[in-house]
């Protein structure tokens, strides 16, 4: 069975008259890649505070690697990294300066470990350059740097690219597939650019208004994405038979809402409807359909 | 614990803002006491005539509090302890323990160096007996105890409003209201309840030491007490 590391049931947030999170329940399990999407107050950034300790709950709980209750939450949080909007830094001193910070208060033995973790992120030659007159892209990858430093078994990166040059993102974009495949990381990523995240994550969560509107795996996506013709008929089964020995394929499928999903003759619409016609179905909907991921999301939202 | 202090330790020495505002609070006293006789007092009476000039010294120390602790909660800086798997009460303990040192620090190198130079210059000014020993043992115990005092305000706005620009106005202009409560015609009752008036009154001998350490743990107590209060519960960023 796949561990879970994380857990959150019935997780509310509220802020004065503002639901920020609405009775959510989530599971994390090890070794994924999370997408994290939603608009601006859909209650990310407030989901990440609520798991990093930086605010605290209006009802429900949390469990952190199978641990819950506020003390052994706040240990287990010791084997997490996170990078929550912009990165968190100290200014006035230097990148290696900010990793040695971050390694005596972690308790980290090995000193090593900071030019490595520099290197890993293409800091290494920053030298006393102080982190004020870093570019936005290098104090993005200086804050994923500082999550990093303490090998964490869960790493939260809120809008880890923004900021980021064309080559910074495909760097961090790598940097994410490499740490989750080699070193079993799980990762929770926001961001609002979806196609990167499509090029990253194995699952997606979808917020909106505080509430969880779905969770699906990449394969998952991908079959609702995958473009095809919509095909609504008074009766689906006999949909079904029309297509095999009319058309002569057997690539479509039947969803639970009784809609006919045909992945070919995308370009012969017209052949299908006659089909459709011939056989004496009453067609009420036949239409291309299948997006990206923005154009997924849009539509769950009610947006499109 | 240990680690946490450890952190606020490299963090502090490595603060470009305390190396500076040292120097600033050295250059700056030397230039209210120039023109002066102070350079050719006693060390006893330099340290008594540079505490009574400490109060502009207070205000740089406010300064420095809003800087220091005021853009760890503004740059989100705080989280790096909240996630090492300590407590919030510790962490904010090992903030406060170094941020004190240092406002201390701050508040005290002036008069520390003034009083060594004019005693090597023209001698402590008193035959050093033991009595004068434990005396002036407590005077300095309760001199930075109030000093711990004075540094739990900009301790406590930090925690309050959460960024550096409060964290500097709050106690600015609190410290202006201690002022001019030190100047209206209850000065005298004001002088003995609040830590700035104390820092003098303890100085010059017109308040016992006991007194000073006594008031000053109170004051220290309370504030920093309300701080971890509010910090354990305070929605961060």
């Amino acid at each position: 069975m796949e561990e879970v590391i994380f857990e959150a049931r019935n997780l509310t947030k509220k802020y004065r008259n503002t639901l920020a999170l609405d009775h959510i329940n989530l599971s994390l399990r090890r070794g994924e890649v999370y997408g994290f999407i939603g608009e601006n107050g859909a209650g990310k950034t407030t989901a990440i505070r609520l798991i990093t300790g930086l605010s605290f709950p209006t009802e429900g709980s949390m469990a952190l690697f199978g641990k819950s209750g506020t003390k052994e939450l706040q240990r287990q949080r010791a084997r997490i990294g996170c990078m929550v909007e912009t990165p968190a830094l100290y200014k006035n001193m230097t990148a290696v300066q900010n990793l040695e910070a971050q390694r005596i208060q972690r308790g980290i033995p090995d000193r090593d470990g900071i030019g490595k973790t520099l290197k890993l992120v293409g800091l290494s030659d920053t030298g006393k350059k102080a982190v004020r007159h870093f570019s936005l892209g290098m104090r993005q990858r200086l804050g994923i740097a500082m999550a990093l430093l303490n090998d964490p078994e869960f790493m939260i990166l809120d809008e880890p690219i923004n900021g980021l040059d064309p080559s910074g993102i495909v760097e961090t974009r790598e940097l994410i597939r490499q740490l989750n495949q080699e070193r079993g990381i799980t990762f929770l990523v926001s961001s609002h650019i979806l196609s990167e995240l499509y090029q990253t994550a194995t699952r997606y969560i979808l917020l909106h208004k505080g509430r969880v509107l779905e969770e699906l795996t990449q394969r998952e996506l991908d079959e609702k994405c995958r473009r095809h013709i919509a095909i609504k008929t008074n009766d689906a089964a006999q949909t079904a038979i029309t297509l095999e020995s009319d058309l002569h394929t057997t690539n479509f499928q039947v969803m639970p809402d009784g809609v006919v999903r045909l992945y070919d003759h995308l370009d012969n619409m017209e052949e299908v409807a006659q089909a459709l016609s011939r056989a004496g179905l009453l067609v009420t909907g036949l239409s291309l359909a299948g997006d990206s991921l923005e154009n997924y999301f849009l539509h769950k939202i009610g947006g499109r | 614990m240990g680690k946490l202090l450890h952190a606020e330790w490299y963090k502090l020495l490595h603060d470009k803002n305390f190396g500076a505002l040292s120097i600033a609070v050295v250059l700056f006293n030397m230039i209210m006491l120039s023109g002066t006789s102070v350079w050719d007092l006693s060390g006893q009476s330099a340290l008594t005539e540079s505490m009574k000039k400490e109060i502009a010294t207070v205000l740089l120390a406010c300064i420095y509090g809003g800087i220091s602790l005021g853009s760890d909660f503004a740059d989100r800086t705080m989280y790096h302890g909240l996630l090492t798997g300590r407590s919030r009460s510790s962490v904010l303990i090992a903030k406060a323990i170094v941020f004190t040192a240092a406002a201390n620090f701050l508040l005290f190198l002036f008069p520390f160096l003034l009083t060594l130079f004019c005693s090597l210059k023209n001698g402590w000014g008193k035959a050093i007996s033991t009595g004068h020993l434990l005396h002036g043992t407590g005077v300095a115990g309760s001199l930075l105890l109030l000093g711990c005092a004075i540094s739990a305000l900009p301790l406590l706005s930090a925690v309050c409003f959460r960024d550096i620009g409060r964290t500097i106005g709050i106690p600015v202009v609190l410290y202006f209201v201690m002022v001019l409560l030190l100047n209206s015609s209850h000065a005298a009752a004001w002088s003995k309840i609040l830590p700035i008036g104390l820092l003098i009154l303890t100085a010059d001998g017109t308040v016992p030491p006991a007194y000073g350490i006594l008031a000053g743990a109170l004051w220290f107590a309370w504030l920093t007490a309300i701080s971890a209060f509010v910090f354990r519960r305070a929605e961060l960023r």
